[in-house]
């Protein structure tokens, strides 16, 4: 690649560069700061289009009151219950058994705590899920 | 010791090697460390899912360049992983009133200094923490074009990010640097290594081999998996060659320019043929990302398309096979 090939497009680095390396006009290596690339804005999409459908998802079934708002949060993390079991010490059946809305509702201060911080939230944000439509993803 | 000095870099671990080495007086240039380091390889583990997708890697293991350093260039490294938060961020407090900056491991989903949609959940980003300004880090990450200050909060979660990879505190830096090590011998061994593990591990998941299983897998794809679950496979391969910092082309321009520079420490001109070849085949890897991404993009499932994308990664494999084993005679 040479410098003046490098991508200069916009992309999901937001102002930041990436350092890029690509041959001068003597055919030597240096380094060359890339504001972005197609290709790059193209599989970043599909990666974060994929956790927004998981969060969007999950914010569904917490609405329709098949699951706990613990698994809106966990989406919300790019966490999936192994993960949250790694982070909050809490087992994964556990952590599956909490995802339910009656034993979520009946968990013990405690336990709500631990998952609070593994998620870093509050206490009160990881009781409920926010209102209207979420474009977030954090 | 102050006056650490930030460098943009492609890649975390190359880039925080180099920057720790010349603190400490080893002035190398990224690739010169990205390729004594041992850090071009592919694989491709199709047994080994993270969140249901095939790992597939352009570097070799994570931490590969730290270790080399100490084993081609003497380097010795003081390294040390914690049980708890508290003492890893009161140790990090310690070494930086001492004046010393430190590599740390980190969770890079935590760090809310990168744009929201580049933080994931990948626990083996390395960075320098080099000071502090009230409770918060200067922190060199070296895939930024500068420094900047990571929220103290920030950083003690991503220290000890869980799952895959868990850093638990990971903290290094070199306390030994020899002032003149045997550079030349350094590089022909690192070549000569490389060039055996991308030709010469006989199972199909590692150097060529693991193109060429990644060409043939990739081709069945969408018949196997569906054409959602197939395009989101060929997206995870390109954002792994591209999307990570890897300088372009999954590394091989950053070892192109390893071997250019090596051609003159070594007076060897055949390691600047192969650098020109590999950057060729680099242009050739490029365009491997461009087909899958207006795969991705245009939702082209057919076959034909994919047929091509296979076709471009036997081509990938078949001139790093040849750019490889040349490799092995010049040094």
């Amino acid at each position: 690649m040479k410098k003046a090939d490098v991508p200069q497009e916009e992309s999901m680095l937001e102002g930041h560069q990436r350092a890029c390396y690509a041959l001068d006009e003597q055919g030597r290596y240096v380094v060359v700061g890339s504001i972005g690339w197609e290709v790059e804005k193209v599989v970043n999409s599909q990666a974060n289009d994929e956790v927004r459908q998981a969060i969007a998802a999950a914010l569904a079934r917490v609405r329709s009151g098949s699951m706990s708002p613990l698994g809106y949060h966990m989406a919300r993390r790019q966490m999936d219950a192994a993960m949250l079991s790694a982070y909050s010490g809490i087992s994964r059946l556990r952590v599956r058994w909490h995802l339910r809305p009656g034993p979520f509702a009946r968990l013990a201060p405690a336990l709500l705590q631990r998952y609070a911080e593994a998620l870093y939230l509050s206490v009160d944000e990881l009781r409920r899920v926010p209102e209207g439509e979420v474009h977030e993803r954090l | 010791m102050s006056g650490f000095e930030h460098r943009h870099a492609a890649h975390c671990e190359s880039g925080t090697v180099a920057s720790l080495l010349r603190h400490q007086g080893l002035d190398l240039s990224e690739p010169m460390v990205f390729g004594i380091g041992g850090g071009l390889f592919f694989l491709h583990l199709s047994f080994v899912k993270m969140g249901g997708i095939p790992l597939t890697s352009y570097r070799d293991a994570p931490r590969i360049i730290i270790k080399n350093m100490e084993k081609r260039l003497g380097v010795r490294w003081r390294q040390q992983r914690y049980r708890s938060a508290e003492t890893a961020m009161r140790s990090l407090d310690g070494f930086l009133a001492q004046g010393q900056p430190v590599g740390l491991q980190t969770g890079i989903y935590w760090l809310s200094y990168f744009p929201i949609d580049m933080r994931f959940h990948f626990n083996g980003h390395n960075i320098i923490a080099y000071g502090k300004q009230g409770e918060d880090y200067l922190v060199s990450d070296p895939v930024l074009e500068t420094a900047v200050t990571c929220l103290a909060g920030d950083l003690r979660r991503a220290r000890f990010a869980k799952g895959p990879f868990a850093p638990r505190g990971l903290t290094y830096y070199p306390e030994l640097v020899p002032a003149d090590p045997d550079l030349k011998a350094a590089a022909r061994d690192a070549i000569r290594q490389t060039a055996r593990r991308m030709t010469g591990i006989p199972v199909p998941f590692f150097g060529v081999r693991g193109i060429r299983t990644l060409a043939n897998k990739l081709e069945h794809w969408p018949e196997k998996l569906g054409t959602e679950q197939a395009r989101a496979r060929v997206s995870s391969v390109v954002r792994m060659q591209e999307e990570i910092g890897t300088g372009g082309a999954g590394f091989r321009f950053m070892y192109a320019a390893f071997l250019q520079e090596a051609a003159d420490l070594l007076k060897t001109p055949a390691l600047g043929d192969a650098a020109r070849d590999l950057t060729a085949t680099g242009d050739r890897w490029r365009d491997f990302a461009v087909q899958g991404a207006l795969l991705v993009k245009n939702k082209r499932d057919d076959s034909a398309t994919y047929a091509k994308l296979a076709n471009l990664l036997r081509e990938c494999a078949d001139r790093e096979q040849e750019i490889f084993t040349r490799l092995k005679s010049i040094v």
